[in-house]
């Protein structure tokens, strides 16, 4: 619809509404309205600035990120209940614990895995001499370590 | 000043202060106009004018996207008139601030003087469609952009606050007589 639409008595009255006086801006609106823009103009270049404070909030938030991450792998490395068949070559021990375990009926399945363990780690022990020397046992030694007495005489 | 109505654009959205003046000067008065019918005081049009020239600065960078600047502006200007109708105490217009016609000023400025009065007393909606449509000189297209009606919508809105008015000066007719 357009205004031509409007029946005579309302032409007539929006006729009326267009010719009379309409509101004028003051002659104080032009100037306050464009000092108010460059008054925005010149606050735009510090709201970019801000995004400095914002690459800073995201470091900052990123490094936390960091740290939780850091702290749970930690958590799970000290963990002490990790099961025995996921320690390396875990298949060996429970084949060993199920083998003591014919061997032995009465052990349960936990002593079982604890002897095979206690065997797995006793296989890989090196035979080294324990010296038991008494004091006469270390002068020898000691002349051993420095030679025959009768070069330096 | 901007040849086009995308070289205004592209001066607005980047920021130039000569395409900001071009703006005030091609749409001020009618911005004005149209903010004096939709708020109460000449004071709240003034304020209501500056909250939309310093909300396009701030939102510039978006201006390049626009289709309509006309409606997009009288748009804001309605969210700007909108929250000052919020914050106002008071929602009734004070019909002291339509100036009375001097002594002897001819009957053409006692029925202008009615016809402002009358129009105060629509209601807020009403008087926004004659704002936009007489006052900022808007096509029903427009309005209805402005508003987010549809274009026939917007079309009966203004009949019907036109009839309002004709009742309304119709009364203060016969109070006269």
């Amino acid at each position: 619809m357009e205004s031509s639409d409007l029946p005579p008595d309302l032409k007539s009255l929006e006729q009326r509404l267009a010719a009379r006086s309409r509101p004028q801006p003051p002659a104080g609106l032009r100037p306050r309205v464009l000092a108010a823009v460059c008054h925005e103009l010149a606050a735009q270049p510090a709201r970019t600035r801000r995004g400095g404070a914002g690459f800073w909030q995201y470091a900052a938030a990123a490094a936390a990120g960091i740290l939780l991450v850091l702290n749970l792998l930690m958590s799970m490395g000290n963990r002490s209940d990790i099961p025995a068949s996921r320690v390396a070559n875990g298949v060996d021990v429970q084949e060993a614990a199920a083998r003591i375990c014919e061997l032995v009926p009465f052990i349960t399945p936990e002593e079982a895995m604890r002897e095979a363990l206690v065997l797995r780690a006793g296989a890989h022990l090196e035979m080294v001499p324990q010296l038991r020397l008494g004091v006469s046992g270390l002068r020898a030694l000691r002349q051993i370590e420095e030679g025959p007495s009768w070069v330096t005489q | 000043m901007p040849a086009t109505p995308d070289d205004l654009l592209e001066g607005l959205a980047a920021g130039r202060e000569e395409a900001f003046v071009a703006l005030y000067d091609a749409y001020g008065a009618r911005l004005f106009a149209a903010a004096c019918g939709m708020l109460d005081s000449r004071e709240e049009a003034e304020d209501a004018v500056q909250d939309v020239f310093a909300g396009l600065v701030q939102a510039r960078a978006r201006l390049r996207h626009i289709e309509n600047l006309k409606a997009y502006l009288f748009a804001s200007l309605r969210h700007a008139a909108k929250r000052r109708m919020g914050r106002a105490k008071t929602s009734q217009f004070d019909t002291a601030e339509v100036a009375m016609p001097a002594a002897g000023a001819g009957p053409d400025a006692e029925v202008s003087h009615r016809l402002e009065v009358a129009l105060r007393r629509l209601p807020r909606e009403q008087r926004e469609v004659i704002a936009l449509h007489v006052d900022a000189g808007l096509t029903f297209t427009e309005v209805a952009a402005v508003l987010d009606l549809s274009a026939n919508t917007a079309a009966s809105r203004y009949r019907y606050a036109m009839e309002k008015l004709r009742e309304a000066m119709k009364e203060s007719q016969r109070g006269i007589v």
